[in-house]
């Protein structure tokens, strides 16, 4: 029987899909990584359509690369990289399939967006932990296996959060269930007996969740993930501070982050915070620090109230000052924009058309250096400077942050910005910036840094997808099936 | 007795030093006497073949790939704490990490720190108090190794709710595999610092340690980053006095309270809402009968014989200690108008602590992660049991089943009376709601019932797969793989080629993970004989 045949007997035939454009629509992503054509986009139903078609995959020898999110697919990491690869489209198994108030969790198929989970979780006075305005169609599973960073830094514990436990098939066509999912018991009967699976960790000595984050598909196929959810305030406040420099805001958002008083907190500049908002930047101060206070299902105003009066007294000692309005622009309104997904033009795009993101991991506190070099960078390559987006997310109660640069850009500077993003991302990287998430071009030159871990990862590998079925080429791992 | 070879023993001297390496008989007992939760009637464990004691981690990969050369398996020792923390049989090498004791970095503005396995926490947690952090202290005490219960171990603290849980707490590590090789996971393996422990790519802290750690069976981790946390009290409190007479300086913005609950499900509704009210920093159940048997455990023997103390004493045996902390006056008034809020609404009892005699003691014990400890007190000894973390609504579901079982091993004078219940543990991280309750038995082992004990063990892993509660410390014995794995998504076999990959020499000590895939399949069929 021939491949396509047997893809069929697995999906059915109207849930395979061939035609020229949806295909040439995998070849390349927005940042300029181009590869092979599919041979072909599968919709799986189900667990067992997934498993059947990895088994099938190990006994033909064909690449499968997993894609969750709907529409233009932005990092590289669904590009195949070798020729008659399928991609396994799975934005149809898109049914939320629990949600636990009273332990603050919910079970999402890979197909559920953050606009579907948003509302059914407000709805019983919950919220997510999202990446700062996601992108239209964008998979919450495939946000949480990519290991985003959240806006809320006082909720992430530790880099997994808020994913919890997963049900896959690992490459070799095996099923498993990660954490406490593992059982004893099957989920209605663990439901039954209080657990919502909310605890990555085990069974025993793994936590294979944290291995199949940041995997990029390469080592299996995730059929549901469980979230961890916060409670909706009852009432929340945005502000905004804003500075030339970032040197009084920076020690000011440390002592915020120790205190654990803001919600979401994070700091942008003009050229992001005009894009989002959609002003105009020459009425923003250089940066501004966003955060936001609430109050909870107990005393909410006292709790706001407790919190402001903290800030206030805090914000005097360092010498800024937290306003609810700046040059038109109203914080709360600013903070709603961002704790929600993104319309239909991606926000990033609406300034030139175009962006390219640069980021890594590094501490709030050399975060200047960075932009330093970003800015001679993109002065060097005669860019202007206000193409250059920043957005620092602290991660971890502050342990570290997220610095992200987007390079926007308009038609006639697509080279320009081509050039700068490789530039800049090995000056980056040479300087010790953390690139946690090696996407596209960044991963032969992030792991050239890192031989053992390549060695590692490699074992790693061997033992989950032995054949090198999944996402071929991708990360450290060789294209060859 | 077995000794080590004489070429292994000189090669160790060349590395080492001579001063460093010892097989003398009287010091091999030091570590072979591990009375923590070890049944057995005897106090003692597996004598080593030898112990050495490494400075670097060079020096450790070089012990290892001697290991590999003359077919010697090896086992880490940080603080070594609990039977695990010694040779699981005969002919192993202790490996020491005490000479590697430094804390390498205390990072104030990034709130972490990197430390060096013999670093105890009352050390780290010391240093970190001065610049107003603290760390996560598992329940075994401040003399435990910060690294060890980060990297290789398990064991819940009773601050969680504000230092959560120390396998969350890793940030970069140093790992000396068991193949001799060194490997640095996270930003560190990439020149970029210690502050970050996932990535490039998938996440290998999920290899190397899960819910339970290895317990030195995948090599020796030789550094980490740990999480630090804010702490509002004073940086260098002024402490008179040892233990039960302890005062220690406390500021008014810390406050100490005892909440009880009459039943163990008002227990769970109190700990939701005060956990997703986003108040207090520590929170930890007290069942009033474990609380007489560690402070007073001679008096408590002759209490539980009154029926009607025995009666009172059992009305309070959903009790708690949480406590409420900040830089802030306005902050610690509202938490606890909240707190009195909750307790209103959930019909418990609140007793505040801050206003007796015993605070000053109280509040020292509570944040020194001082009471497992006591827990030697009664007998001698005690072991643990249930405690998977889960969901509070499931933690509490393991107190009530365990002790209706823990009760009849009271009744035949197998463990201490303690009204069946020191069923201790409380939610983690804030507002997560998840949680644990782990149980533990007093008993004193000269009574020679470890038959019974490791009876009640096994009941008490029969009833967490019956009643669905998880896999915790009662499914973590040597051996448990044979029963959970092919209940559990044959999670044995993805460890065992986790094992296979990882130390293809089987130099590291196995007892507490699972053996090679290679094993594994011989050992299954003697099984089923």
């Amino acid at each position: 029987m021939g491949k396509m045949e047997d893809l069929a007997n697995i999906v059915g035939k109207e849930h395979i899909k061939t035609d020229k454009e949806i295909l040439e629509s995998f070849k390349t992503s927005l940042n300029f990584i181009s590869g092979e054509v599919p041979e072909c986009v599968v919709e799986p139903q189900n667990l067992e359509d997934v498993q059947n078609l990895v088994r099938l995959a190990n006994e033909k020898g064909f690449g499968l690369i997993p894609c969750s999110s709907k529409g233009n697919h932005i990092k590289g990491d669904t590009v195949p990289s070798v020729s008659g690869a399928v991609i396994v489209d799975l934005s149809t198994m898109n049914k939320i399939i629990r949600i636990d108030k009273r332990n603050k969790v919910a079970m999402v198929e890979p197909g559920v967006t953050f606009e579907e989970l948003q509302a059914e979780v407000e709805e019983q006075g919950l919220r997510i932990e999202m990446p700062m305005l996601p992108r239209n169609g964008k998979s919450v599973l495939a946000s949480l296996l990519d290991r985003e960073p959240t806006t809320c830094p006082k909720y992430n514990w530790d880099a997994i959060d808020p994913l919890c436990c997963l049900e896959l098939i690992f490459g070799t066509g095996d099923m498993f269930r990660t954490g406490n999912a593992v059982g004893p018991g099957t989920l209605e009967e663990q439901w039954a007996a209080g657990q919502a699976q909310k605890v990555s960790m085990g069974p025993a000595q793994t936590e294979l969740s944290r291995v199949i984050q940041g995997s990029q598909g390469t080592m299996g196929i995730a059929t549901w993930a469980t979230i961890k959810l916060e409670q909706k305030p009852k009432i929340r406040q945005g502000y905004i501070v804003g500075g030339e420099t970032m040197d009084a805001l920076i020690p000011f958002v440390y002592k915020m982050l120790w205190r654990k008083l803001p919600d979401v907190c994070l700091i942008l500049n003009r050229v992001d915070l005009a894009a989002i908002y959609g002003c105009d930047q020459k009425d923003l101060p250089a940066w501004s620090v966003v955060y936001s206070i609430s109050g909870l299902e107990y005393l909410p105003e006292e709790r706001l109230s407790y919190i402001r009066k903290d800030i206030e007294e805090l914000a005097e000692k360092f010498q800024v000052k937290p306003v609810q309005h700046l040059n038109g622009i109203s914080a709360d309104k600013l903070v709603d924009i961002i704790t929600k997904p993104c319309g239909e033009t991606y926000w990033k795009h609406k300034p030139k058309g175009g962006c390219l993101d640069l980021f890594f991991l590094t501490s709030l506190e050399k975060t200047p250096e960075f932009i330093t070099i970003l800015e001679n960078e993109v002065e060097e390559q005669g860019l202007p400077k206000e193409n250059l987006g920043v957005y620092i997310q602290p991660i971890r109660h502050g342990t570290g942050c997220h610095l992200e640069f987007n390079l926007m850009y308009g038609p006639k500077q697509k080279t320009k910005a081509k050039a700068l993003f490789g530039s800049a991302s090995q000056k980056c990287l040479d300087m010790g910036g953390f690139f946690s998430r090696p996407h596209g071009s960044w991963a032969d030159m992030v792991y050239k840094k890192c031989p053992d871990t390549v060695r590692v990862l490699k074992k790693v590998k061997h033992i989950f997808d032995p054949k090198g079925i999944m996402n071929p080429g991708k990360l450290c791992f060789g294209k060859e099936v | 007795m077995e000794k080590l070879s004489k070429e292994m023993y000189k090669e160790l001297e060349n590395v080492l030093g001579k001063e460093n390496v010892s097989q003398e008989p009287a010091l091999l007992d030091g570590y072979a006497w591990q009375p923590a939760l070890n049944v057995t009637n005897q106090k003692w464990i597996s004598r080593p073949i030898a112990a050495v004691l490494p400075k670097t981690p060079e020096e450790v990969q070089k012990i290892i790939k001697l290991c590999i050369k003359y077919n010697v398996k090896m086992k880490p020792h940080s603080t070594g704490w609990a039977a695990w923390g010694g040779p699981s049989e005969d002919g192993m090498l202790m490996v020491d990490l005490r000479r590697m004791n430094r804390i390498i970095e205390l990072n104030e503005k990034d709130k972490y720190a990197v430390v060096e396995p013999y670093v105890c926490c009352s050390q780290l947690q010391a240093e970190a108090m001065k610049k107003g952090l603290t760390c996560h202290i598992i329940g075994a005490g401040p003399n435990t190794s910060a690294l060890a219960s980060a990297t290789a171990a398990w064991g819940y603290g009773g601050s969680g709710l504000s230092t959560g849980f120390s396998g969350r707490n890793l940030l970069g590590v140093e790992w000396v595999m068991p193949d001799g090789e060194i490997l640095r996971i996270g930003s560190p393996g990439c020149d970029s610092g210690w502050f970050s422990g996932d990535g490039p790519g998938p996440g290998l802290r999920g290899i190397m340690r899960g819910f339970a750690g290895t317990q030195g069976s995948l090599g020796v981790f030789t550094k980490c980053a740990v999480k630090l946390f804010p702490y509002y009290a004073i940086k260098e409190p002024k402490v008179k006095g040892v233990l039960y007479n302890v005062r220690a300086e406390v500021t008014k913005t810390e406050k100490l309270f005892a909440v009880v609950a009459p039943s163990f499900k008002t227990y769970a509704d109190f700990t939701y809402k005060f956990g997703t009210s986003e108040i207090g920093h520590t929170i930890q159940r007290a069942p009033f009968g474990a609380f007489l048997h560690t402070m007073v455990p001679r008096a408590t023997e002759k209490f539980t014989g009154n029926k009607s103390l025995r009666a009172m004493g059992k009305a309070f045996q959903n009790m708690g200690m949480l406590s409420l902390s900040s830089e802030s006056e306005r902050e610690v008034e509202f938490q606890e108008k909240v707190l009195r809020e909750i307790v209103r609404e959930t019909r418990c009892i609140l007793i505040d602590i801050s206003k007796t005699p015993a605070f000053k003691f109280l509040w020292m014990m509570n944040h020194r992660s001082i009471p497992t400890a006591l827990t030697f007190r009664a007998g001698g000894d005690f072991t643990t049991s249930y405690g998977s973390p889960v969901e509070y609504d499931n933690a509490m579901l393991q107190a009530k089943v365990a002790q209706k079982v823990k009760q009849k091993y009271i009744d035949n004078d197998v463990f201490f009376d303690d009204f069946s219940d020191i069923g201790w543990g409380a939610i983690n991280e804030g507002t997560a709601t998840w949680g644990h309750c782990e149980i533990a038995a007093m008993y004193d082992r000269r009574d020679g019932k470890a038959d019974e004990r490791f009876q009640y063990l096994a009941e008490s892993a029969e009833t967490t797969v019956e009643y669905k509660m998880g896999v915790g410390l009662s499914n973590q014995a040597p051996g448990a793989w044979k029963i959970y794995g092919p209940q559990l998504y044959n999670y044995h076999l993805w460890q065992a080629r986790i094992k296979k990959e990882f130390d293809p020499h089987l130099i590291g000590d196995e007892e507490f993970y699972v053996p090679s895939i290679d094993e594994i399949d011989e050992i299954m069929a003697e099984e089923k004989k």
